[in-house]
């Protein structure tokens, strides 16, 4: 560790940089504590929002019994379009993994039962691109359509599920998947974009695989 | 003599009267608590003092990674989310020997962003991305099995570009002005300005036309 003289130049650049310190640890401190299950529209018993988290507008969120949301995901819930109040409902049992990112301006509504991976991206819409003078992350919000993911669905670490889709009841949606369509349900659907590979067929209750279209 | 002492008297009242409001403020926020605020040891990030250029108002939000501020500059208002890295190679990983790492101003990275730098990485004004967006100018090919050395190139990030969840940016790309690259697209080749792409590899699914001003339909063409 480098000396330095102590000068009264000195001390004060030490301090100032403390002071920034300590007022950045206490602003993350607050941005990453996720508010108390009474300030959620609907908090059911035994779920948990686990910190260090980010929560926006919980007063839009309905969160069911014995949810489980683990660490560093961000449930961003904004009234970004005008005239629709957005609503996030996450159903009984569901469990989402570490580091998932929900942007919801519109309706999101993720089933019972359904198990996440890690790093889980669901979105029922994205930044316009449309003004080509003003910087993308400056520009509305896209209209948006409603996004389900069924009960007992299951998307695997990575998975994007885009704005306006339907993952089926019991779908399996693949690692890495960028989802741009419905996956009907009992289906797995893999790659980027997202085809489906496999479905159960009822007739024979076997699955049997999907050729590419 | 006494002239002396006295001007060192006079300083050491001066230092005393232009700190103590600064003491006072400390004592008002609390000490930094590490186990607190859950920053591991060794992920809280470099003072600004650190950095190549550190502008006003930015803000690196630890934890985050980085490792080599000295080659890193920040503009203003720029604002990197938790859990980030922004790193410059050492020469001895294969990193260039004058290799900088350039955000502009008010850029705002999301969280769990990598940005790896070995020769030149330049992010331009407002650009914006979303959680766990990778950009990064080396690659070993085949390092595993051997290795065939770093093959590097500048990537650029122009102006008012997005860069969606998990999305992907290898080396020697320049990334257009205001283009969106799609949630988890991988982009090895240019990406013209105003253009938006999706896939692995990333293609071009709609595009900007200048001549009308529009956003063609992409199923009309």
């Amino acid at each position: 560790m480098r000396l330095r003289r102590i000068t009264p130049a000195n001390v004060r650049r030490k301090v100032d940089e403390e002071l920034r310190a300590r007022k950045l640890a206490a602003t993350t401190a607050r941005v990453l504590t996720p508010p108390a299950p009474s300030a959620y529209k609907s908090f059911g018993r035994g779920s948990v929002v686990v910190p260090p988290a980010r929560v926006a507008s919980p007063e839009l969120i309905d969160i069911g019994d014995e949810v489980v949301i683990h660490e560093h995901s961000w449930l961003s819930v904004v009234a970004a379009v005008d005239g629709i109040t957005p609503q996030l409902s996450i159903g009984d049992r569901t469990s989402l993994g570490m580091l998932c990112h929900i942007a919801c301006v519109g309706n999101v509504e993720i089933g019972p039962d359904v198990l996440t991976a890690p790093r889980v991206f669901i979105g029922d819409t994205y930044h316009g691109y449309e003004d080509v003078h003003r910087p993308i992350i400056d520009q509305p919000t896209a209209e948006p359509r409603k996004v389900t993911i069924g009960r007992g669905a299951f998307l695997g670490a990575g998975a994007v599920i885009l704005r306006g889709v339907t993952i089926g009841d019991g779908a399996y949606v693949g690692a890495g998947a960028v989802v741009t369509r419905d996956v009907p349900p009992r289906s797995v659907a893999i790659g980027n974009p997202a085809r489906v590979v496999r479905r159960f067929d009822d007739a024979t209750a076997e699955w049997v695989a999907v050729p590419p279209a | 003599m006494s002239g002396a002492t006295g001007s060192v008297r006079t300083a050491a009242r001066r230092a005393r009267a232009s700190l103590r409001p600064r003491l006072d403020r400390l004592g008002e926020l609390a000490p930094v608590r590490r186990s607190a605020n859950r920053v591991p040891a060794g992920r809280t990030p470099p003072p600004p003092s650190a950095f190549a250029r550190f502008g006003a108002g930015s803000w690196v939000v630890p934890p985050a990674r980085v490792p080599r501020p000295e080659r890193v500059s920040i503009g203003d208002g720029v604002v990197v989310m938790e859990h980030s890295t922004l790193e410059v190679l050492d020469e001895r990983d294969g990193g260039a020997p004058g290799a900088l790492l350039v955000l502009a101003d008010t850029v705002i990275l999301a969280r769990f962003n990598t940005v790896v730098c070995g020769i030149g990485v330049s992010i331009g004004e407002r650009v914006g991305s979303s959680d766990s967006a990778t950009v990064f100018d080396t690659w070993w090919p085949g390092a595993p099995f051997g290795g065939f050395g770093p093959e590097q190139a500048p990537v650029v990030i122009e102006r008012h570009a997005y860069l969606g969840c998990n999305s992907i940016v290898g080396p020697g790309v320049t990334v257009g002005e205001g283009a969106y690259v799609g949630e988890g697209a991988v982009v090895v080749e240019d990406v013209p300005p105003h253009t938006v792409v999706y896939g692995n590899p990333a293609r071009v699914v709609r595009a900007f036309d200048p001549t009308t001003n529009t956003w063609p339909d992409p199923a009309a063409g």
